[in-house]
């Protein structure tokens, strides 16, 4: 829980006359955790019932009202995979192979570009790394239509529309600012005594780099790579504009399941919980890295 | 500028040191420099170009014709342009408010609490981790007319929510401050824990309600982090695509169409190029004011860090 868990105690409350065994502050404790369970039900309650529904029989999905017990299927999961006759003709395991490769293949990309010049901002001296790192977050509040309009004419020239490798790209671009700033945070909590002795020692600035710097900071690559990893797996609108039928993500199979003449909500569930699960797991390893994520441009697109 | 870089030895002086310094520095950071003005810098200033053009694409080879600044005087002479823009603003506005008051809320009862506050956390920021396009999949089930459990638990019969511009409305608002209110929620916390607790201290010594020491104390004292929380949110809200698209379509009608909407269905429905990238260089103006702010903001916080 790390930045999470409080720093500063909480203020101390005026004392009150022990009457019984209540004494006001054990009243205030049930009271917040009581409204902390309430908001928490409210908050995880369209994702619980993306995986319930996910569950569903295909008559208990359209029974109207909504049904809250039912007797659980692996319908949907069957027919997302091909297994069961459906009105979808889905290719699950391409989406699924395409999201993995661009999402995984853009964050290994950025981690590679971003980790040095994350290093140079945080630990060498030179003119211009303050309008360079500036430019980067600038980069990264621009309006994403904005930029993947003219991203498109570019691959369209380069005859990357539709292919792994345009996506790898054009994710990598919307990681590089986030990942060099996070990392860069990263870099900058080291003790610079490791360098110190290193150099003494007689080593380079590259083996310091390679030898020493990286090593250390696996907990802050692997964060900020799981957030370069998510922020691509979670993308839409570059996948929607940027891929036809060979290169489609996860997220555009999903929006193919809302049609004119309705919606299968139970198939719809089952996918979004094949996206949206994987994502939720990950979420626990970089909690703790969360404010720093956030702070440097938010995760999400 | 002595805190962070400075933090390795400086080589001593000498300009030859120095120079190799940042001759080292450029080279860690040229790939960086190279892929954000090769894939993003030069085809905006493209987009910028085109952006004085029409690109006929019905024709082969496409053609391109200097048109000046009449694709951004179409634009502002369009209700095409200002029914999104009025919506984008009145959307932002709400979504930002209602995420602020429900994250702060949030922030407030996790500082308090004793109990819990770490699982609390952790399922309290799911929402914001969800994949935009699942969630608002999830929630047009959760507003579906029929089959939706909104209308079933509120006992509100067979309400259309996306069916009618005021519901609709409402409902891409609550969906996208379900969604957000935990980013609010994080920044807010970790701000409130980072607190020093002597005026609480003399607060309470000298009386204090609770509202008092929320009204002068808390709200004062993280205005720095309450100022970056609302203009990071009002940067995202302004852009918002996914949630929409799942929920409305921009429907009904175009009532509930964001810009960047209106940019899509522009450039890649009617292939209008030119004027596309027009209103995408209006839409990166406001967000360019918008975002000063914020760089304002996370340079004196900087600076204090000494960076």
């Amino acid at each position: 829980m790390g930045s999470l868990r409080t720093v500063a105690a909480r203020p101390p409350e005026p004392a009150t006359p022990r009457r019984t065994r209540w004494t006001q502050r054990d009243l205030e404790t049930v009271l917040v955790t009581l409204v902390l369970i309430v908001a928490t039900v409210v908050f995880m309650f369209p994702i619980l019932m993306m995986i319930a529904v996910s569950f569903k029989a295909p008559a208990d999905v359209i029974a109207a009202p909504p049904r809250w017990v039912f007797r659980p299927t692996l319908d949907n999961y069957a027919a997302l995979l091909g297994l069961r006759a459906s009105e979808f003709h889905i290719d699950l395991l391409l989406h699924f192979r395409n999201s993995v490769a661009a999402a995984g293949g853009a964050t290994l990309l950025s981690l590679v570009v971003a980790a040095p010049a994350a290093y140079a901002f945080a630990r060498l001296r030179f003119r211009g790394a303050r309008p360079v790192l500036f430019y980067l977050l600038a980069l990264r509040m621009l309006p994403p239509i904005a930029t993947v309009i003219p991203l498109y004419l570019l691959m369209r020239n380069l005859h990357l529309l539709d292919t792994i490798t345009g996506l790898i790209l054009a994710y990598t671009t919307f990681n590089l600012p986030f990942v060099v700033w996070v990392l860069r945070s990263f870099f900058q909590d080291l003790p610079a005594d490791l360098e110190e002795a290193a150099m003494i020692d007689g080593a380079t600035r590259w083996q310091c780099l390679v030898k020493v710097i990286l090593p250390l900071s696996t907990s802050g690559i692997v964060a900020s790579g799981i957030f370069a990893l998510m922020l691509a797996w979670n993308d839409f609108l570059f996948a929607v504009i940027l891929t036809n039928r060979h290169a489609p993500t996860l997220p555009v199979l999903t929006a193919g399941f809302i049609t004119e003449m309705g919606t299968s909500w139970g198939i719809a569930m089952a996918a979004g919980a094949v996206i949206a699960v994987p994502v939720l797991i990950f979420t626990l390893f970089v909690q703790r890295y969360m404010v720093i994520g956030l702070t440097t441009g938010a995760v999400k697109g | 500028m002595s805190g962070g870089p400075a933090a390795l030895p400086q080589p001593h002086g000498t300009t030859a040191l120095r120079a190799a310094e940042e001759r080292f520095a450029w080279t860690l950071l040229a790939p960086t420099f190279v892929a954000a003005c090769a894939i993003l810098a030069v085809p905006l200033l493209f987009s910028l170009y085109l952006s004085f053009h029409v690109w006929d694409l019905s024709v082969v080879p496409s053609r391109l014709t200097w048109v000046g600044v009449q694709n951004y005087v179409g634009l502002l002479h369009s209700e095409d342009f200002w029914r999104p823009l009025r919506f984008t603003c009145l959307y932002t506005a709400l979504s930002v408010s209602g995420e602020f008051v429900l994250g702060f809320a949030l922030a407030l009862l996790l500082h308090r609490a004793t109990v819990g506050r770490g699982v609390f956390t952790t399922l309290l920021i799911l929402p914001m981790m969800m994949t935009p396009i699942v969630t608002g999949l999830v929630w047009g089930l959760l507003y579906d007319p029929n089959y939706g459990m909104i209308n079933q638990i509120f006992n509100l019969g067979h309400l259309a929510w996306l069916g009618e511009v005021r519901y609709a409305a409402a409902a891409v608002v609550i969906a996208t401050v379900w969604t957000n209110s935990p980013f609010v929620m994080v920044l807010l916390l970790a701000g409130l824990q980072s607190l020093s607790h002597e005026p609480f201290e003399a607060a309470m010594i000298d009386g204090a309600s609770s509202r008092q020491i929320l009204r002068y104390i808390i709200v004062p004292l993280l205005m720095p982090t309450i100022l970056v929380a609302l203009l990071i949110r009002t940067i995202f809200e302004f852009r918002a695509f996914d949630i929409m698209w799942m929920l409305t379509q921009g429907g009904p009608a175009g009532r509930t169409e964001t810009l960047s909407m209106t940019d899509f269905l522009m450039s890649f429905r009617f292939f209008a190029v030119g004027q596309g990238a027009a209103l995408s260089w209006i839409m990166l103006a406001i967000t360019a004011v918008i975002s000063v702010g914020y760089l304002y903001y996370l340079t004196r916080s900087l600076r204090t860090q000494g960076a």
